[in-house]
């Protein structure tokens, strides 16, 4: 039985074959961990990269978890879906170990509260950030925060044109 | 392969082997007494050829870092700004500059280019920014090839008809692009914007490309209609200044800005679902002498600022020399109805077999009328004087043409002979070729052109020339035309011509000398010239027309938005200077025109309030 | 009374590969916690891709790490050309593989120096310098650029090799081949290093699994995973060659595994340059930068670097900019599950020396 049927029977998830040995699979929220547990279990014993995708247009995030099962030497990854507002996510790290870094940035650069990791949402990487949106989200203007707040940054074409205007 | 044994416990005394080295020659490299040469695709400092490079700004776009902006180089070279050519030059910010030479890659001159140098020390942060010229005197490192390139040198072939079908049929030459060809074709388009300077009605060519590129030919359309009324003419007639402006000339095949103008067009079977915007009725009413481009074009801008148009025209359709006078092969009739429903559609009246000073009277127009547009054109042909030429065999080009598109002329002589080297010399010679196909299968036929230019000289576009001749046209260039000849039965037996010593004199101004002995006769039976045409002004009465001033080369004398000087009178087209001969400039003139008309009201009625 | 106090390592320090700090807690000398605090490198390269042009991200994408540039563009690369399905000629493969290994020579010497450094031996670091300079010198002028080459681009490579460079290129491999046995002389065979490192920050093999290793670390521990055999990429498939692994999984362990890469790559740039086609095309056309649209989709794309397995996953919305960009570095895991659990119970003056050992890149971490 390959690895490809066995991630197909698993009970709720949507199998795309990217190519031979990329697997991407969608599941639901709720199914996420026990999906992941049955995948570890049938060999995906790397956690390569957790990370999120901000699809701001159907209003939810995309958050992937890139596995690696080196045994079978195939990708398999695992995505699923939350509500922009209001984002959560049950921790991967008991499972994964790695994991647990990863949840720290996630939560930092796109807000997602990670249930059981008692370090997400704890200051990672930023320091000293003063936005109001998480860095990572789409709605997100890198061009406004840094005018706003450090030395205003203007293509010359722009003050050029500022000059004329005024 | 790997041997960890001897890896596992180490050695005491093995370390020691490296004294040796005490006896070594050091690697470092004594600078300044020694230098490492330079390799030669370094990528330093910018190198940048003033007055090759011309300021398209490809290299600011493309700019990951905004290291660029584009500012007046004449502090330290000054530039001689050339037709269809920006002023600015490029000014690199080396503070922001990460000599990943995209820059490079994109320049379409190949004027820009890396040195070898990456050395510059100042205390000065604002020193690090300056203008790359080559002044500085930098050895050249990193420069572009033609093999690996980001741009799109070659060109998307048009599919056309082959000169042995086309040259039996009326049928369009141009077939047009298919969905893929004009997306590829689109998608070599850089967006620079050159090319919008040489269009007379600078039209917004980057934008409508990019539509077409982005499948949005709705779009595309209606940034087109935005300066231009008559896209999908311009799609098929225009004399294309843009592609001649566009950067691509410089490297590999301009763009077929034109084609790729013809395909959106032609994607939409009418303009109705184009969103145009329309103004409410301000109850003006202008009346417009002349169905011509420009005609057309100031009725469309006037009827979507509101105002109430009537086009006044003598013949029985609509079109101008554009409807009457371009062959069908390159303009075909329903192209030219579908334009012009689509005005008509914006609430223009067309009045056709309607002439101004027969059936309706000039002084009338300019009483009932709150501005009155003159878009005549130069509707008749003019004469050269030739000795001979009143024989009815004898015929001008413009009469001609309208004869075979418009009443469907198709009898035609054998051997046919036309005098010109324009354009329209080249219409006239394609169309006769086509009638002598349908008369008499091409056996034994001939057709010439003959014309004072030489090739080098010679005013009909490349295309054209090319066109004519592989369809079997013979040329004659740089010989003038004298007389006529007649056999003893009073039917004409040829031309005979002079050979031409020069067309230009030092001034160059238009002024032909010949060598009076070199003379030949060519021969034929049936003489067209094509050497240009005139405006009629009779129509209007005598006491106004005094009132109308000309400028020393027969224009129209207008100010900048086509007012005449007779106030309420405007013109536009191929009667004023601002005219280049063809549709585009017309087009042009007639909407700044309607802009003038549109003031002009706008005045009236605060003046009357 | 309490017994511990804090120590904060960084942001800088001789001790640290990079801009990075870590916070300690010891008794004595022995460090009872330690948590890594990174932030210093951070440049949102994530989120500047997702405002750039596909071809103009060239020049931020060799950033990410600086010893060894060429993996980010070619991972880069290669996920471009998945999501486009575009093929890669074969010669641009080799010139791939040959510039990868290169830059693996000298990321690898680079670390030699610091590794070295880090126990008190700074002769080699002297050494490793000059001779990574000559790579680098290589790669100006191959590239023009001596650190951030921006070469490696999607469709294959900007350039065809200079005239007469692959001779250069041999005789550099045959100069550091020999210059190999003096390395061993000096330091891998040295006993005082073996004393120093051995049995220092072990990792068992199923630590090294379940905490998310790659690269040499997990090579140290006996598992012959590397993405070069696994997932092959460039020209990886048509060359011979064997993973080095050891079985101790300590400190010594994988500085042997690296010195055996460090060999295998000069073997593997003998064998590309010899097998690779003498001439053909090196890039595949693509669209117009400026309207180089790439098709809707998302895809990983991975590739060997001398720390791991070094990814990039990118998502595209069909418009000509990438949507989202996300960058896997190996150092991620290495540092907040493997350093953090391996600092606690060992000396302070093995601090630096365990995390040169696991090679922790922060702009990986940062990103």
């Amino acid at each position: 039985m390959s690895v490809l049927d066995k991630i197909k029977g698993i009970e709720g998830v949507n199998v795309k074959v990217q190519r031979d040995n990329r697997i991407f699979v969608d599941v639901k929220e709720d199914k996420l961990i026990s999906v992941l547990y049955v995948l570890k279990n049938i060999g995906f014993n790397q956690l390569s990269l957790l990370s999120a995708v901000d699809r701001i247009n159907e209003e939810q995030f995309e958050v992937f978890y890139v596995l690696y099962s080196n045994r079978e030497k195939v990708n398999c990854i695992v995505r699923t879906y939350i509500p922009r507002d209001n984002p959560k996510l049950v921790t991967a790290a008991i499972i994964y170990p790695p994991a647990h870094a990863y949840e720290r940035e996630i939560a930092e650069m796109f807000g997602i509260k990670v249930e059981g990791n008692a370090d997400a949402g704890k200051p990672f990487i930023l320091e000293n950030f003063k936005g109001d949106v998480p860095p990572l989200r789409k709605d997100f203007n890198s061009m406004k925060y840094v005018n706003a707040h450090f030395q205003p940054f203007r293509h010359h074409d722009e003050v050029e044109l500022e000059a004329k205007d005024e | 392969m790997m041997d960890k044994k001897e890896y596992e416990n180490g050695s005491l005394l093995k370390p020691l082997s490296s004294v040796k080295y005490l006896f070594k020659k050091p690697h470092t490299l004594q600078y300044p007494k020694e230098e490492k040469p330079v390799p030669e695709r370094y990528r330093g400092f910018h190198i940048n050829d003033i007055d090759k490079c011309i300021g398209c700004g490809n290299c600011r776009d493309i700019c990951p870092c905004a290291a660029i902006t584009m500012v007046d180089p004449s502090p330290i070279h000054p530039v001689e700004v050339k037709e269809g050519t920006n002023p600015l030059r490029p000014q690199i910010d080396y503070g922001r500059c990460s000599y990943c030479g995209l820059c490079v890659e994109v320049c379409p001159t190949g004027s820009l280019q890396l040195s070898k140098d990456l050395i510059y020390t100042s205390t000065d942060g604002d020193a690090f920014v300056w203008i790359p010229a080559k002044e500085q005197n930098r050895e050249p490192g990193f420069t572009q090839t033609d093999e690996i390139t980001p741009l799109m040198l070659e060109k998307v072939e048009m599919p056309e008809l082959e000169p042995d079908v086309r040259k039996k049929t009326f049928e369009e030459i141009i077939l047009g692009f298919n969905e893929e060809q004009a997306r590829k074709e689109a998608m070599r388009c850089l967006g620079c914007g050159v090319c919008m300077q040489g269009c007379p009605a600078h039209m917004k060519i980057p934008e409508y490309i990019q539509a077409i590129f982005d499948g949005d030919n709705k779009l595309s359309v209606k940034y087109m209609l935005e300066d231009n009324a008559l896209p999908g003419i311009c799609g098929r007639i225009c004399t294309h200044n843009c592609q001649d402006d566009c950067v691509y000339n410089y490297r590999g095949d301009a763009l077929q800005i034109m084609w790729l103008k013809r395909f959106a067009t032609d994607q939409l079977e009418t303009y109705k679902d184009v969103e145009v915007e329309k103004m409410p009725p301000t109850g003006k009413k202008v009346a417009i002498i002349g169905s011509g481009p420009s005609g057309l074009s100031a009725a469309y801008y006037l009827a979507t600022m509101g105002h109430s148009v009537t086009i006044f025209e003598k013949r029985p359709r609509a079109g101008g020399a554009l409807g009457l006078g371009i062959p069908l092969y390159r303009l075909p009739i329903y192209e030219l109805d579908k334009e012009i429903n689509h005005i008509k559609s914006m609430g223009v009246e067309i009045k056709l077999n309607t002439e101004v000073g027969k059936d309706v009277k000039f002084e009338d127009l300019l009483k009932d009328y709150d501005a009155v547009y003159l878009g005549i054109g130069l509707s008749y042909g003019r004469s050269i004087h030739l000795k001979g030429e009143e024989h009815p065999d004898v015929i001008q080009a413009i009469d001609f043409l309208r004869q075979v598109k418009v009443e469907g002329r198709r009898n035609i002589a054998k051997r046919v002979i036309v005098i010109g080297g324009g354009n329209v010399a080249m219409d006239v010679a394609r169309t006769v070729v086509r009638l002598q196909h349908i008369s008499y299968g091409g056996v034994d036929t001939m057709v010439q052109t003959v014309s004072l230019e030489d090739w080098d000289i010679m005013p009909a576009s490349k295309e054209e020339i090319e066109g004519a001749l592989e369809e079997g046209v013979i040329f004659n260039p740089g010989w003038g035309p004298k007389q006529v000849i007649f056999d003893e039965n009073g039917k004409i037996k040829g031309l005979e011509v002079v050979k031409v010593k020069s067309v230009f004199d030092e001034n160059h101004r238009f002024h032909p000398t010949f060598f009076e002995d070199q003379v030949k006769v060519l021969e034929g039976e049936f003489i067209i010239e094509a050497v240009g045409q005139m405006y009629d002004f009779s129509f209007i009465p005598k006491e106004i027309f005094e009132k109308l001033k000309f400028t020393p080369r027969r224009r129209v004398q207008v100010d900048e938005y086509g007012e005449t000087t007779i106030p309420g009178v405007f013109a536009g087209g191929d009667l004023v200077p601002t005219s280049k001969g063809n549709a585009i400039s017309a087009i042009a003139n007639g909407h700044r025109a309607a802009i003038g008309i549109d003031r002009y009201l706008q005045e009236k009625s605060r003046r009357e309030k | 009374m309490n017994k511990s106090y804090e120590l904060f390592i960084g942001p800088n320090h001789p001790g640290i590969p990079g801009n990075f700090s870590l916070h300690l807690e010891l008794e004595g000398d022995t460090i009872v916690s330690a948590k890594g605090d990174p932030g210093y490198l951070h440049r949102a390269f994530e989120k500047l891709m997702e405002y750039r042009l596909y071809i103009q991200n060239l020049a931020l994408i060799p950033r990410i790490c600086v010893p060894e540039p060429d993996i980010n563009e070619t991972a880069y690369s290669m996920a471009v050309e998945d999501l486009m399905g575009v093929e890669i000629p074969e010669r641009a493969k080799y010139i791939r593989t040959i510039v990868l290994e290169l830059a693996r020579v000298t990321a690898y010497l680079l670390w030699m120096g610091g590794y070295a450094g880090s126990l008190g031996l700074y002769t080699l670091g002297q050494w490793a310098t000059g001779d990574r300079d000559y790579a680098i010198d290589l790669f100006s002028e191959l590239t023009g650029a001596r650190v951030y080459h921006m070469y490696v681009w999607p469709g294959g490579v900007r350039r065809d090799l200079p005239q007469g460079w692959t001779d250069e290129l041999l005789s550099y491999v045959k100069y550091m081949k020999d210059k190999l046995i003096d390395y061993d002389n000096l330091f891998f065979k040295n006993a005082m290093f073996a004393h120093r490192a051995k049995g220092v920050a072990k990792v068992t093999k199923e630590q090294a699994l379940e905490w998310g290793a790659t690269g040499p670390i997990l090579k140290a521990t006996g598992v012959a995973q590397d993405v070069r055999k696994d997932d092959p990429y460039a020209a990886y498939p048509y060359l011979d060659f064997e993973i080095p692994t050891m079985e101790e999984g300590d400190s010594w362990a994988r500085a042997i595994v690296r010195r055996f890469e460090l060999e295998t790559s000069l073997n593997l740039i003998e064998q590309a340059v010899k097998k690779m086609p003498k001439s053909g095309p090196v890039w595949t056309k693509m669209p117009n930068p400026f309207k180089w649209y790439v098709p809707e989709g998302e895809t990983y794309a991975k590739v060997e670097s001398t720390r791991g397995e070094h990814g990039f996953y990118m998502v595209s919305d069909g418009t000509g900019r990438p949507y989202r960009v996300s960058v896997r570095g190996a150092s991620m895991p290495h540092m907040f599950t493997i350093a953090e659990k391996l600092l606690v119970g060992s000396r302070l003056a093995d601090a630096s020396h365990i995390l040169l050992s696991l090679d922790i890149c922060p702009p990986e971490i940062d990103r």
